[in-house]
């Protein structure tokens, strides 16, 4: 066995605060699939296999749109899917709401005095295809909107 | 819960378990920093004055159901940079079935809903730029 030093884990920790995650969409889910009821401190449901399915639909389109890097996608609470990218200027996420329909972008600059920015898009081809719009311009762009 | 006066110094460091549901690729969610809608928006925090952050992490995963896979920190400062009170808000056996001297809150209570989230967010920026404050030895099976 080999003990990872805390000094390793830190660089690792700078590293996944700015990079894209490495994991696949596929992947990523599959980790969300493996929750149990109560997976955040005894609350928090675990995700059905039709919800699951749904949301890599909808990611994988958005992605295959091009020029968005892939984001880490985490479960919440509230059994939406939360997809998060790092930009030096500003934070941006996607959430997927439960039903899979509907996805909230929410872009928080981190500089300067630029208002937050709220959008909330269908998630069908239409919709996923304007906020792929957005967050390439918001990923790519060095400063605000 | 028994809320006290509002946290003033600055610098004081708050600390906050990361449940291992919030990690990707080693990445922590800035949901780790929202309280959740039971929690009417009173964030738990331990005030790393009361009790550092290696006791802190082996006195939660010893609470029931309660799992971390490190703590990361925040300051009074940023909290208040945010419009966010912070206080000291010791727990008892008898009203909250967990004794607990360490215990604060972030009060996202005064703030709507709405703008939860962002503020989450902006925590969460401050704490990835600080570190983990702690994290229990990791082992992996050597290549």
């Amino acid at each position: 066995l080999e003990v990872a030093s805390i000094s390793m884990l830190q660089q690792d920790l700078e590293m996944a605060a700015t990079a894209p995650c490495p994991l696949a969409i596929s992947v990523q889910l599959a980790d969300i699939a493996r929750l149990e009821d109560g997976w955040l401190d005894g609350e928090g449901a675990a995700y059905a296999p039709h919800v699951l399915a749904r949301a890599r639909e909808v990611f994988e389109s958005l992605l295959s749109l091009g020029g968005i890097a892939m984001p880490y996608v985490y479960p919440t609470p509230e059994g939406e899917f939360r997809a998060e990218w790092n930009h030096p200027d500003r934070d941006v996420v996607v959430t997927l709401n439960a039903p899979g329909r509907r996805l909230r972008l929410l872009a928080v600059e981190s500089v300067g005095n630029i208002p937050t920015r709220r959008e909330s898009f269908d998630a069908d081809q239409a919709g996923v295809k304007m906020l792929a719009s957005t967050l390439e311009a918001l990923l790519k762009a060095e400063v605000g909107p | 819960v028994r809320i006290l006066d509002a946290l003033t110094d600055e610098k004081e460091l708050l600390l906050r378990q990361v449940n291992p549901s919030f990690i990707r690729a080693g990445r922590p969610s800035s949901k780790v920093f929202e309280p959740k809608a039971k929690d009417e928006g009173k964030l738990s925090i331990v005030l790393e004055r009361k009790r550092q952050a290696q006791a802190a992490y082996e006195f939660f995963i010893k609470i029931p159901k309660c799992r971390s896979v490190g703590i990361l920190a925040i300051s009074v400062g940023d909290c208040l940079s945010e419009e966010l009170p912070a206080h000291h808000a010791p727990l008892s056996e008898a009203e909250d079935g967990l004794e607990d001297d360490a215990h604060g809150i972030i009060d996202f209570s005064q703030t709507e809903a709405e703008f939860h989230e962002e503020k989450a967010i902006a925590l969460h920026r401050a704490a990835m730029a600080r570190g983990y404050v702690f994290q229990p030895v990791v082992t992996k099976a050597a290549e």
